[in-house]
């Protein structure tokens, strides 16, 4: 619980993000449950800062697996370390991206095929022979899926898991973006204010440093940017052998023919959002460079854009078929 | 301000010029408060002036 409270930042320094992170991935991959409230930090006024990194992001991304399922061991039976309750599914060692990254509490997420959409929180990981010439990771989750996964078909991701957050009614003056940045499931982002930001509200999902990261059920509702740039929705895009267009969610896996058309965004709510002015009061970022309005490009299943207003400021790029 | 561990409150601090600077590099780290691994952790009506980053929260 980070509550009421207040920074005022009064020297142009280079700042490191302000982050509620998984940068500990391979201890702790996951970071759960925060409530982030009512707090106020002030950059200085027409920051100048060549660096001006985030004045908040969900951060520490990477990811240890992607790819598709090879087998599917049990649904609802007893899983592996688990006890009872947990559900099992088998993974190829080969498409293992860095074990650097504890797989152990990492969530594991199914991009597309069969079962796409659901999350479950990973208890434990092993390698394996139980497909014999095949080696494999069993992974085992906390809870049954809904509908299994398919072998052969459906795929996955396994990445650190950031979930349940709650970022309300804070404000933020001359700073940078405010953003889930990497993994975000079940997060809120609603009556927050944002003053002269160099960028305003992003939702973040997709690839970044490798592994799939996707955004699930976020919803951005009733924030305002006054003479700020305005909100963006994209994935992010890193080059290498991972890497997804800006659009379309298409991502390679690691191994040569593997693309795969994931959904990183689903159940997006940006509803009830306003937008006042411009953002060309800044003597360096601003001049020639108009409040962006929103920046939605970012494509999935069920993103939902609802009730913004735009007051004294462009509507920015909003495609059609949302 | 480091805290780490469970069930740990922080609040009605006022904080001056907190933080450690490392002035090497690009990106000079500052961080005020930092969660580390933390569980159930409070920290809240704190006033923190000068520093630049205000958090850091690796829960994880």
């Amino acid at each position: 619980m980070y509550e009421g409270n207040t920074a005022v930042c009064t020297v142009e320094m280079p700042p490191h993000g302000n982050s509620i992170s998984t940068y500990d991935h391979a201890e702790g991959p996951w970071n759960e449950f925060v409530f982030f409230a009512r707090n106020t930090a002030y950059r200085p006024q027409n920051n100048n800062n060549p660096h001006p990194t985030e004045s908040l992001t969900t951060d520490g991304g990477y990811g240890s697996y992607f790819g598709k399922v090879l087998a599917v061991p049990s649904k609802g039976a007893r899983a592996y370390g688990t006890g009872e309750g947990g559900s099992t599914l088998l993974i190829a060692q080969s498409d293992v991206i860095t074990w650097s990254i504890n797989m152990t509490r990492s969530g594991l997420f199914v991009m597309s095929g069969p079962g796409a959409g659901q999350w479950r929180r990973i208890v434990s990981a092993r390698n394996t022979t139980a497909l014999g010439s095949v080696p494999a990771v069993l992974l085992a989750v906390d809870e049954p899926f809904d509908v299994s996964p398919v072998a052969g078909v459906s795929v996955v991701g396994v990445s650190p898991l950031r979930a349940h957050q709650l970022i309300v009614g804070n404000r933020w003056v001359w700073g940078t973006e405010v953003q889930t940045y990497g993994t975000a499931i079940g997060v809120v982002m609603a009556d927050n204010t944002l003053e002269h930001m160099r960028w305003g509200l992003k939702i973040y999902g997709g690839d970044y440093q490798g592994g799939a990261q996707p955004n699930w059920h976020v919803e951005v509702t009733k924030n305002t940017h006054i003479n700020s740039r305005g909100f963006a929705m994209y994935p992010s895009k890193v080059g290498g052998s991972l890497q997804c267009d800006e659009c379309g969610g298409v991502h390679f896996g690691p191994g040569a023919g593997n693309l795969y058309y994931v959904d990183y965004y689903r159940g997006i709510y940006l509803r009830d959002n306003d937008f006042f002015g411009v953002f060309d009061d800044h003597p360096t970022f601003g001049y020639g460079n108009p409040c962006a309005g929103a920046n939605v490009t970012g494509v999935g299943a069920g993103v939902v854009l609802q009730g913004t207003r735009f007051t004294g400021c462009p509507e920015g790029n909003i495609p059609g078929g949302l | 301000m480091i805290i780490e561990g469970s069930h740990t409150s922080v609040e009605d601090c006022f904080v001056e010029q907190a933080g450690v600077a490392d002035p090497a590099g690009s990106f000079q780290q500052v961080t005020t408060i930092y969660v580390h691994r933390a569980q159930d952790a409070i920290l809240r009506n704190n006033y923190i002036l000068w520093n630049v980053s205000i958090f850091d929260i690796d829960v994880s």
